[in-house]
């Protein structure tokens, strides 16, 4: 119940944001601009604009997660209205889990009406629209919630820039990992393997949703992957969250 | 309690990173391994990617350029297919034209392993007119011009246009004059491997140029050998048992070595020479 007073007070604070609307209107802007460049694809007009579209979804969604959950707490903070939330009987955990839900919800609602828009252009230049699209955007929804997860957990220590430059170098680098694991395999020393793959799996392997290849291509996503997939984003993300409530159990206020 | 508390919260951390870790390693192997460097293949070209890594072209290139080692490792192991090697390369070196690297191992790479030395030469054309002076590009198209396609006179020019480069090591005009003065080719051949196997610190390339110097170095005790048996024969008018008998008739000063770790034997049908350590020879 608390939980959910927090989260919902975080839904109607976030989409009283400006930069939510500047973002999702970008989005949706940039994902209709493809359409101008149908005439240049020589016939690939249908995979230009459906790459397009998911990468930008992908793209869009994830700032939208890093700069609106990188001042999640610091604005509570700002505002001192940490204090009457504090010296309420609610607990540290609750608070992390309340805001996180309310910021997963906004970006239900920005995906939605991305997608929306999306979907709309592929009917345009399709005249259908492929069921698969969707489990693209529900691939790219899971990687958001653990984007949302870590840029909230630097949020619960750091300020909001520095909170969004290390979720983005974050973001940047979870879909590098793969070269650290190669990396990691090609160095010739134990100590600088063992620190590669250390670092491979510790860090979030966002490449893990990137399914946008395969659904454009029509390959399949088996349900044995999607489950591993959806297990591996929740356990992640628990992670990051009961890290984010040890710090912040740690914060004294006042 | 707190302690009992904060150990359990360190023990569930614990065990959550675990099945973090399971659950990623399957991930791992059911996305296969070289699905990311497949993907590659379907980049346009390294011209589109020049402009996409917004000013890190150089880091993008050492990624594709791990990558396109995986890729060939992998192949190497399973399949001996390299269909997108050349693409890869390519990609590599419009975005790093000055990996001088990639282009003499990636066209070393092509000729040996993949679609052939046309291929290569086009990479290397590439890599001349992007770096000039560096003399390891001619060079190369030179080795590939004597050692797989016998051009001798393409492979001359080739060494000559090296050896003028600055820094150029003086091997590249001896080996132009070897041409010229029509050496063996085969003792030209195995000097040429000999000079890549003492210039390289890549291990691949290490391994390609001691392959070819054993075989070499065995076609040239083949030669030898073959020719006292014919000897022999014309001598005592039968073949020998054995290739101590060779020896002991004082028509071999001692039987050679074989490079290949294993011994040599005469085969009792042929007569020719095998090694034990290769099935084919």
């Amino acid at each position: 119940m608390r939980i959910t007073a927090i989260m919902v007070n975080t839904f109607k604070e976030a989409i009283r944001d400006r930069i939510l609307y500047i973002m999702l209107a970008f989005g949706i802007l940039f994902t209709l601009s493809s359409r101008l460049l149908v005439p240049l694809s020589l016939g690939q007009e249908q995979k230009i604009v459906r790459d397009m579209g998911l990468a930008l979804i992908s793209l869009f969604g994830a700032l939208i997660a890093i700069l609106t959950g990188a001042q999640l707490v610091y604005k509570e903070l700002e505002r001192k209205t940490i204090y009457a939330i504090i010296s309420k009987p609610i607990r540290r955990f609750e608070f992390v889990l309340g805001k996180y839900l309310g910021l997963l919800l906004t970006l239900l609602g920005v995906i939605a009406i991305m997608t929306a828009g999306f979907f709309a252009l592929v009917f345009w230049v399709d005249g259908a629209v492929s069921p698969s699209l969707l489990k693209a955007v529900g691939f790219t929804y899971l990687e958001l919630m653990v984007v949302t997860a870590v840029a909230l957990f630097f949020s619960t220590f750091s300020t909001p820039i520095i909170s969004a430059v290390f979720a983005f170098l974050l973001y940047a680098v979870g879909h590098l990992s793969g070269d650290l694991k190669l990396l990691g395999q090609n160095l010739p020393t134990q100590l600088g393997k063992g620190f590669c793959l250390f670092l491979y799996y510790l860090l979030p392997n966002l490449e893990n949703f990137n399914i946008r290849g395969q659904v454009v291509y029509n390959q399949p996503v088996t349900l044995r992957y999607t489950s591993f997939v959806l297990g591996y984003c929740l356990l992640y993300t628990l992670i990051v969250l009961a890290i984010a409530t040890l710090i912040f159990r740690r914060r004294e206020f006042g | 309690m707190r302690v009992t508390l904060r150990v359990l919260s360190l023990l569930s951390l614990l065990v959550l990173g675990t099945t973090v870790y399971s659950l990623q390693t399957e991930i791992d192997r059911m996305r296969g391994r070289h699905r990311l460097i497949e993907e590659l293949s379907y980049f346009p070209s390294g011209r589109f990617l020049r402009q996409a890594v917004l000013g890190y072209e150089h880091l993008a290139a050492d990624l594709i350029w791990l990558r396109a080692i995986q890729y060939f490792g992998q192949h190497r192991l399973t399949d001996l297919k390299f269909e997108h090697l050349g693409h890869i390369l390519d990609i590599l070196t419009t975005l790093d034209p000055q990996f001088i690297h990639a282009y003499t191992f990636g066209a070393l790479l092509l000729t040996d392993y993949a679609k052939g030395p046309e291929e290569a030469l086009e990479l290397l054309k590439k890599g001349m007119r992007e770096n000039p002076n560096a003399w390891e590009i001619p060079f190369t198209a030179g080795f590939i011009h004597y050692i797989f396609l016998r051009q001798l006179s393409t492979a001359a020019q080739y060494f000559l246009r090296a050896g003028k480069l600055p820094d150029a090591p003086e091997a590249c005009l001896r080996f132009a004059g070897f041409v010229y003065r029509k050496a063996g080719q085969r003792e030209v051949a195995l000097r040429l491997w000999i000079e890549l196997y003492n210039s390289t610190e890549n291990k691949v390339e290490k391994e390609t140029a001691l392959r070819y110097v054993n075989k070499l170095t065995m076609e040239r005790h083949a030669e030898l050998v073959e020719g006292a048996v014919e000897t022999y024969r014309d001598t005592y008018h039968t073949y020998p048992a054995r290739l101590e008998d060779l020896v002991t008739t004082g028509l071999l000063e001692e039987i050679p070595r074989d490079p290949h770790g294993g011994h040599y034997f005469l085969d009792p049908s042929t007569y020719k020479l095998r090694s034990t350590a290769r099935a084919g020879r």
